[in-house]
């Protein structure tokens, strides 16, 4: 059995982003984000996409913490509570590795939001999860999420063929990686 | 798209010119373990294996030790139509180029080096990884 994740306490913050747990209130924030065209195009969120998805998907990460699966958190920008992305780290059981994802909502890209998030998801994945090596996947028709992961420190290794399923369909997608110590 | 049989094992022997592969113990779970016996030969020269990834179902890894070319083309184009994979992944340490050359004459296509990607005797090693698709046979 894996270890349970704790949610960090105060909340992961620095000058430009913060993480905090999603709410029930969140939900039509999170049904409004997945819908968002690159979102679905990009990620593999369920299409159509409404709110039960939501609520399910919300009701599941007590579970996910207390089995060690993953943590989910609202991306904000302090002192604002809004929810303005979304970030999430899964672990990869018995593999000392996790797969970190994350996407914003329209209005907040371009400002380092998704940067920021990502590194602070990152500083505190490498320190209390089981894992030497995080990891991402990015598409090749999506230059922007590779800046946020190359500008937060990750190295990017391969194009891997028909990698993932994508509702039905094998994507091709980027390889990127961060180890413990890079930070 | 349904799930791959894994225990699906190749009846009674799968062969070619040059090598034959024969059932190595029970198929059973997520793979299955071939003896790898070149043509001409009466003893095995190693075993080849097969898994289906835990979290993808359409997709399953070659399980090696040293890479055999013939083995390797012979079971992958197998694996492939048989079980209707998406992708046939192999992967081997960095410093094993013997494998690395022979994965790519069994036509694999080498997409690069997953840092820290496995863990062998509590140490963690990069990892060369190649691909084979449906579309490339």
């Amino acid at each position: 059995m894996s270890t349970p994740i704790t949610l960090p306490e105060p909340m992961l913050r620095d000058a430009t982003a913060g993480l905090r747990p999603w709410r029930e209130a969140d939900i039509p924030v999170v049904v409004a984000m997945s819908r968002d065209p690159d979102v679905l195009r990009f990620t593999n969120v369920p299409d159509p996409y409404g709110e039960d998805d939501a609520g399910i998907w919300l009701a599941l990460q007590p579970a996910r913490l207390r089995a060690g699966d993953g943590a989910a958190f609202a991306i904000v920008e302090p002192p604002d509570d809004r929810p303005l992305g979304a970030i999430g780290v899964r672990v990869l059981h018995g593999r000392g590795i996790a797969e970190i994802g994350y996407h914003l909502a329209p209005e907040a890209r371009g400002r380092g939001l998704a940067t920021a998030a990502l590194r602070l998801l990152s500083a505190w994945s490498l320190r209390t999860l089981p894992v030497a090596r995080l990891q991402l996947t990015t598409h090749l028709d999506n230059p922007a999420s590779q800046r946020v992961a190359e500008k937060a420190g990750y190295t990017r290794e391969a194009v891997l063929r028909a990698w993932a399923d994508q509702r039905g369909t094998r994507v091709d997608l980027i390889m990127y990686s961060l180890l413990t110590g890079e930070l | 798209m349904p799930a791959p049989n894994p225990v699906t094992p190749p009846e009674p022997v799968l062969r070619d010119d040059a090598v034959e592969l024969r059932p190595w113990g029970m198929p059973g779970g997520d793979g299955l373990t071939l003896a790898v016996i070149e043509r001409g030969s009466a003893t095995p020269r190693g075993h080849i294996g097969l898994r289906v990834l835990e979290d993808d179902r359409e997709v399953a890894e070659v399980v090696h030790d040293d890479v055999h070319t013939a083995a390797v083309r012979l079971l992958a184009a197998w694996a492939l139509r048989r079980w209707g994979l998406a992708r046939l992944q192999l992967a081997t340490p960095v410093d094993d180029t013997a494998s690395q050359d022979a994965a790519e004459e069994a036509g694999f296509r080498r997409e690069g080096v997953l840092r820290s990607w496995s863990e062998v005797d509590g140490r963690r090693i990069d990892m060369v990884m190649f691909s084979l698709l449906p579309g490339d046979l």
